[in-house]
């Protein structure tokens, strides 16, 4: 009873306290939305407290602000809270922003269907057109999403914006090619530009073979005209694309028109290119000395070693001699609109390009029509075309700049040098005057799609897509240079034509059960043909160069081929979606697909997913959490394939020869084994993932991927009785495994101000589970620094320990197999002394962007990272750091004056000798890639509006950009000497200054 | 109502696409042709045939490296001193028995070419019986003659990678793998015994005599199989198996065949200067399809090349005597002695005698020595030095001098044709090589491990069941 009153009492003198000690604290205001109308029924609350209130009829709120508590968030349905701290203000009148594009987004998810981001049970990301804008500069669409994506990985070959790059999702799920002539299939992602699948350039295809330059589809399409690009991830998201989807799908869709006036765009820009990183050579000096130390150390006597070396006073740089400052223009005007049922977008484009390596220019032309139009109430046409065309011309500028800097390009009396060793190297400058390389390339990819509008919840539709491609190749060696002069002049002309066309019907399907259940159904039809044509002529030996084509010289210089290939698939594929009361969701896909490489029983294969998510935030208890706008759980598991291994790999095959002949008689001989077992590559995906949304302005996801990779197809050795030595079999088995962290934080947002940050990083995992015979997979070409080994990453690099140079005697030194050290290197050569000394791909890589607005000011950086991952130098950075061997042949890399010369010497650079027998794949030449690449900036003016009305514009932007920044490599140090940078890339890589300018009206 | 409107659509979608799904994905190169394509008629399996001889005349098999193998070891052929280096490195592992299963080149392509032969020989005979068009004759003497390659494959293969035929009682130490039929890519076959694999060999021959000789071709000329080829290899297949019987039976029935005569002694140096088959010759590969010069260049008299890479050794030249017409066929060429039993001319090679009558009479007079009918021997052997050297005494010998005067007398007459080493290691006799400049093993003591090739490194790691040869690590 004491006890009891106690608590009465304390309880009481607190409440009398709280009174006595609070100065009650009323605040009132308006709530209006931007446009200035009262919003009644607002939301205004105290922030963490149960304290709340709403807006009547007029907007108009009062609310008693409790002790201790400081700050009022304003909400309301479709706009963004606001938070305000009221710091004793009495009156706060509140102006809430519509919500932006970000959370009722909609993307892409696969055969036309597209649904906000909230609904998504599966791995999906998503560029628009406006984020693209920080990429201007991209000639290809590929390089524009290099960084933007999460586990998304974008490696450039060469630099030339027609080459094809090579894009990576979430690691490699197919295995590499170890040696030159193994069959692999393709790891790169599946192409999707509006609906029609795009040419796989890098799968290996007979017709492909002959064709030796790659042309990048995607380099054929103006990234102007994208107006999204989506990347699908999970089995949730790629299943319904079944057996080319194991390396993800990446759909591309161009913009079309909207209803309204017909608007222009125009934009022009001129871009000024300079190399960057490029390799330092010896000097004439210094080559001289190191020349005459490498003869002198091999035997020579000085006497006959400088005779050997030859002049001392030439001094040619080679690398100034091939390179320029490189020019890039770009124009692309566009016009869109709608009236009455059609709407129209039309584009074109002009993109010409001289890069820094002289000879080499790209002209390209590209056009792109999208009409829709309603033909009847229920019927809705869409057409879609394409067309595009390209001119690039080729030359292997930087293969030259090793010439020794004491060679002359020249004669005495000016005309080109032909003395050796320019009998049998091409002199770059004679090349450049006297030959002919070039591709021409004709694109078209264009769909027709008719919408069929049943009832309000069937639908119909049937969309009929092409791709074609036509190449040419053309190439004239004079007779006066090196290429030309031994089949006294050269002509070879090589056409690929490929034509696919991909036909799908389906039907879409929804309905509402007891407004809960929200049930939605597609299911269709798909088939996809492929032809191919390669035609290949040449003709040597020319009577005359004037005329430049080919069958002007006898018959027998005149030879020509010609190969086809033909594909085809038939798929069904299905989905069905289901949720519940918006909080619940299940996808489930399922693919059907049949190919034409495959054989007998092996023919056809089946694909299904699973996807299940759940929207904790919209459950009632969750509504105390003010600053969580968005929490969902999401998980998906499912399989995918994977089929691009060429065009008849199952089959036997014969072939004739009239060299296979006997006794008179056509002869045939097997080409390769009829390979009834082989199939697909199965891909089996498991995603968790976490999507949370902070305070209106911060975006985190977090996905965590098992993708296991069952029969990866490679070709491997088989017993000799077979009557063939290897033959493509479904041997391996992996994993990858990996995280992804996406962040997108819009930092500060005010009237003047908006700045966003968007931050990704991803990590990967590879490991090969099983081979084949159980056998390690280790070619036998001690050039070949990679292996398929059980238990390691696909992407490990073999090499031998260095064990450094002897101070003593100035020699290199291996570590073998058995822990002894060595300093033969041709016993260090063996393949059997090489261990894993590392793997290419990086531990974690990833991107960062940002945005910085103020006013009509904007700012955009970007920059990709990556770290962990090696790179075993290039051969042809290997021949420039020969320890002497090469020396007389090639100029050497600055790096070798770091020599050994005399005992105590330490160094890793050997004496310089023609006896040593260098080995390329050590750890000497091994080099940790980690890195930040600085992609771009960027910086643009919007003209204030009064000055462009006067222009009669409606929107006048200039603009400013510097691609390529630079590169920062962790390994590098030393600032006069070559490291990762200079070696990382065959030619030297190019930055650009670019200025802009964009008018709309 | 509605949901059967969707019913009908969607079947009525499945049915219009699902019409000939499978002819769509059924898809021919247009370059290549399937195996089925092939062999869907007699013209594809005839294709196919001439395929498989092509494949005897390659450079690891009857065009240069299994006569060479041959010669080498033996010791007919030296290097020359003119030898380049690349050649150098090629044949030297085989000049001085220094084979490993590591090395890529020698035992390896045998190995491997040998077995693709087979492929190609078994397409033609698991395809032949079901293939439209033809004579059911055409078609068994297709089959003999797919059978006849089969069996001197295997019979080759087992020269090289086994143990000779009484290593063991009955033969029954390890030959090689039988292949009836193409074996699946993923099986792991097995080593016979060399009893089986002989069983084997004389069975395929048999049948292939068999249909041979009910389906005699006409239009086919000595560059083609016959019964007579069959029987003549099948002769050789018993010397080697020591089935003295059966092998004079086979001799005989060659030497009684009348299409088939020696070429008289005047007539002997011509014969091998003229490139087509003779009335001697039974069997000769077409050597027209490669345009390459091959042995002409190693040990006969190179076409275009300004120096022979090999030469004649004296332990080989010593044997003849000065009136021996066989003399003539070697002949000084820079500081070598090639042999004019290979020539080039524009790149094209001369035909590669097979099977020469000679060698059947060789056979059987070795084999009626060994069971003791020495006047048949005699009269063999009398025979072939008579042709070629007509002042020859007769023979006059017995017992173990008339065996060595045989198989010395084979030496000379089917010298550089790709026999003495297959022949020595037959005999079971070491090697003695005295004008000789292999830098190891230039004498090797029967029964060394080197007498049988190592099998290579990679069927080693690929096929679980296979077993290394003795000696070989």
């Amino acid at each position: 009873m004491m006890q009891l009153k106690g608590i009465l009492t304390v309880l009481a003198m607190l409440l009398i306290s709280m009174n006595t000690l609070s100065q009650e604290h009323f605040v009132t205001g308006k709530v209006k939305s931007e446009e200035g109308v009262a919003l009644p029924g607002a939301t205004v609350k105290v922030a963490s407290s149960q304290t709340g209130t709403t807006t009547d009829i007029k907007g108009k709120y009062k609310i008693r602000m409790p002790e201790d508590h400081n700050v009022l968030i304003f909400s309301f349905v479709g706009y963004k809270n606001k938070r305000v701290e009221v710091n004793d203000k009495e009156t706060i009148n509140i102006t809430l922003e519509k919500k932006s594009q970000e959370i009722s987004e909609v993307v892409c998810v696969g055969y036309g269907g597209a649904k906000a981001k909230e609904k998504l049970t599966g791995s999906v990301d998503h560029v628009d057109s406006k984020e693209l804008m920080t990429q201007q500069s991209a000639a290809s669409v590929d390089e524009m999403i290099g960084g933007m994506m999460a586990g998304v990985r974008i490696k450039s070959n060469s630099g030339s914006p027609a080459d094809p790059n090579k894009i990576r999702i979430r690691g490699r799920s197919s295995l590499k090619q170890v040696t030159g002539n193994a069959m692999v299939a393709s790891s790169q992602p599946l192409i999707i530009l509006d609906g029609v699948p795009l040419e796989d350039v890098s799968a290996p295809n007979e017709a492909n073979d002959m064709v030796k330059k790659k042309v990048n589809p995607l380099a054929m399409i103006n990234p102007k005209d994208i107006e999204s690009i989506t990347v699908l991830k999970d089995a949730s998201a790629t299943a319904i694309y079944g057996a080319n989807a194991s390396n993800g799908v990446i759909i591309i869709n161009t913009k079309d028109g909207q209803q309204g006036e017909t608007k222009f765009d125009y934009t022009s820009r001129m871009g000024f290119s300079q190399p960057i990183n490029h390799f330092q050579f010896l000097n004439t000096e210094e080559y001289v000395t190191l020349a005459k130390e490498t003869l002198m150390n091999s035997g020579y006597t000085e006497e006959k070693a400088m005779e050997q070396i030859g002049p001392t006073d030439v001094y040619t740089n080679w690398f100034d001699l091939v390179s320029r400052t490189g020019i890039t223009q770009k124009h692309n005007l566009s016009f869109s609109g709608g009236k009455s049922g059609l709407n129209y977008r039309f584009s074109a484009g002009y993109f010409n390009n001289k890069s820094i390596g002289k000879g080499n220019n790209l002209d390209r032309i590209t056009t792109r029509l999208n009409l829709t139009a309603d033909l009847t109430d229920k019927l809705q046409w869409n057409f879609i075309l394409g067309v595009s065309k390209m001119k690039k011309d080729v030359f292997s500028a930087f293969q030259s700049i090793s010439f020794p800097p004491n060679l002359s390009p020249y004669d005495e009396d000016g005309s080109y040098n032909d003395d050796p060793p320019f009998n049998n190297l091409l002199n770059p400058l004679a090349g450049l005057a006297q030959n002919e390389n070039w591709i021409k390339n004709f694109y078209t990819n264009g769909s027709t799609k008719l919408r069929y509008q049943i009832t309000p919840n069937l639908k119909l539709s049937s969309t009929f897509g092409v791709d074609y491609n036509s190449k040419e190749t053309y190439v004239f060696y004079s007779q006066q240079n090196a290429l030309g002069s031994n089949r006294g002049g050269y002509i070879a002309r090589l056409n690929k034509n490929r034509l696919k066309w991909i036909s799908f019907n389906q039907a879409d399907y929804q309905l509402t059960i007891q407004d809960n259940h929200n049930l939605e159904f597609l299911a269709g039809f798909q088939m996809e043909n492929r032809n191919d044509l390669v035609l290949k002529g040449t003709n040597s030996d020319l009577p005359f160069e004037k005329i430049k084509e080919l069958g002007i010289s006898e018959t027998e210089n005149s030879k020509t081929r010609s190969n086809t290939g033909s594909f085809g698939s038939v798929s069904y594929y299905g989905r069905m979606s289901y949720n519940y009361r918006n909080r619940y969701y299940m996808n489930m896909n399922f693919r059907s697909d049949a190919a034409s490489v495959f054989g007998g029983d092996q023919r056809r294969e089946n694909f299904a997913s699973v996807g299940l998510s759940w929207v904790i935030s919209k459950e009632a208890w969750m509504e105390q959490f003010d600053n969580l706008d968005m929490l969902k759980i999401r998980g998906s598991y499912g399989n995918t394939g994977n089929s691009r291994i060429g065009t008849y790999a199952a089959q036997g095959l014969y072939q004739y020869s009239d060299r296979y002949g006997y006794g008179g008689v056509l002869g045939a001989q097997p080409h390769q084994p009829p390979n009834k077992h082989l199939t697909w590559e199965k891909n089996y995906k498991f995603n968790i993932a976490l999507d949370i949304g902070l305070f209106e302005r911060m975006d985190i996801k977090f996905e965590h991927y098992v993708n296991t990779t069952r029969d990866a197809i490679t070709t491997m050795k088989v017993p000799f009785e077979s009557g063939f030595n290897n033959i493509p079999v479904n041997a391996a088995d992996m994993r990858n495994k990996g995280w992804e962290l996406t962040l997108r934080n819009q930092v500060l947002q005010s009237e003047n101000w908006n700045w966003t940050v968007d931050f990704n990083i991803a990590s990967n995992s590879n490991k090969i589970l099983a081979l084949g015979n159980d056998q390690n997979y280790v070619p036998a070409s001690s050039y070949n620094s990679a292996g398929l080994i059980i238990g390691e990453e696909v992407s490990s690099i073999l090499a031998l320990r260095y064990a450094g140079v002897n101070p003593q005697t100035g020699d290199a030194q291996y570590y073998l197999n058995d822990g002894s050290i060595t300093t033969n290197g041709d016993i260090a050569n063996q393949p059997k002394h090489r261990v894993v000394v590392g793997k290419s791909s990086p531990d974690a890589h990833g991107g960062l962007n940002t945005t910085i607005q103020y006013k009509n000011w904007t700012l955009t950086g970007m920059l990709s990272y990556e770290w962990g991952g090696y790179l075993m130098l290039p051969y042809n950075s290997f021949r420039f750091n020969s320890d002497g061997t090469q020396i007389l042949i090639h100029n050497q890399s600055v790096n070798q004056l770091d020599r050994w010369q005399e005992p105590g010497d330490q160094t890793d650079i050997p004496e310089l000798s023609l006896d040593n027998r260098p080995v390329k794949n050590t750890t000497r030449n091994l080099f940790d890639r980690t890195h930040i690449h600085f992609r771009n900036v960027s910086l643009s003016y919007k003209l204030p509006e009064h000055l462009v009305e006067k222009f009669k514009l409606d929107m006048l932007q200039v603009n400013i950009t510097v691609d390529n920044l630079g590169y920062w490599y962790k390994s590098d140090s030393n600032p006069n000497r070559n490291g990762i940078a200079e070696y990382r890339y065959t030619y030297p890589v190019s930055r650009t200054f670019t200025l802009g300018l964009n008018a709309k009206f | 109502m509605m949901r059967t409107t969707l019913y009908i659509m969607l079947s009525l979608l499945m049915l219009l696409s699902a019409t000939s799904c499978e002819e769509f994905l059924n898809r021919d190169p247009e370059d290549k042709i399937s195996n089925d394509g092939l062999f869907k008629d007699m013209t594809g399996v005839k294709y196919a045939l001439a395929g498989a001889y092509n494949s005897l005349a390659d450079n690891d098999y009857y065009r240069k490296n299994f006569i060479l193998n041959a010669e080498l070891k033996g010791g007919n052929v030296k290097f020359s001193s003119n030898i380049v280096e690349m050649y150098m490195d090629r044949y030297r592992d085989t000049y001085n028995f220094n084979h490993s299963p590591n090395d890529e080149r020698t035992s390896y392509y045998f190995y491997r070419h040998l077995y693709e032969v087979l492929n190609m020989a078994n397409n033609v005979i698991a395809n032949t019986p079901d293939a439209k068009g033809g004579t059911q004759a055409e078609k068994d003497h297709v089959l003999g003659e797919a059978r006849t390659i089969r069996a001197l494959a295997h019979f080759d293969l087992v020269r090289l990678f086994a143990r000779r035929y009484d290593y063991t009682n009955n033969a029954q130490h390890p030959g090689i793998v039988i292949v009836r039929q193409s074996p699946d890519v993923f099986d792991q076959p097995e080593r016979s015994t060399v009893y089986e694999t002989y069983r084997f060999i004389v069975d395929d021959l048999k049948q292939a005599i068999n249909l041979l000789e009910n389906s005699p071709s006409k239009d086919k000329g000595d560059l083609w199989i016959s019964a007579a080829t069959a029987k003549a290899i099948l002769a050789r297949v018993y010397l080697y198996k020591e089935d003295w019987n059966n092998a004079i039976d086979m001799a005989t029935q060659v030497i009684q065949n009348n299409n088939y005569n020696l070429v008289p002694h005047q007539q002997y140096v011509e014969k091998f200067t003229q490139d087509q088959p003779s009335q001697e010759d039974i069997w000769m590969l077409d050597n027209s399809y490669e345009l390459a010069e091959a042995l002409s260049k190693f040990i006969g008299v190179p076409g275009n090349a300004d120096k022979t890479q090999m030469s004649v050794s004296k332990d080989l030249l010593n044997l003849y005597e000065q009136e021996d017409v066989r003399q003539e066929l070697f002949t000084t060429y820079e500081n070598d002695t090639v042999c004019r039993k290979y020539q080039a001319e524009n790149n094209i090679e001369s035909n590669i005698p097979m099977v020469r009558l000679p060698e059947m009479y060789l056979i059987r007079a070795e084999a009626s020595a060994r069971i003791g009918e020495p006047i048949q021997a005699r009269s063999d052997l009398d025979k072939i030095r008579k042709r070629a050297n007509p002042d020859a005494p007769f023979p006059n010998l017995t017992g173990q001098e008339l065996i060595d005067q045989i198989i010395l007398e084979k030496r000379k007459e089917l010298a550089l044709e790709g026999h003495l080493f297959y022949e020595l290691k037959r005999l079971g006799r070491d090697i003695n090589r005295t004008d000789c400049n292999a830098t190891r093993n230039q004498n090797l003591t029967y029964p060394d491990y080197r007498y049988v090739m190592p099998i290579p490194k990679d069927e080693m790691d690929y096929n679980q069941n296979m077993i290394q040869n003795e000696g070989y690590k």
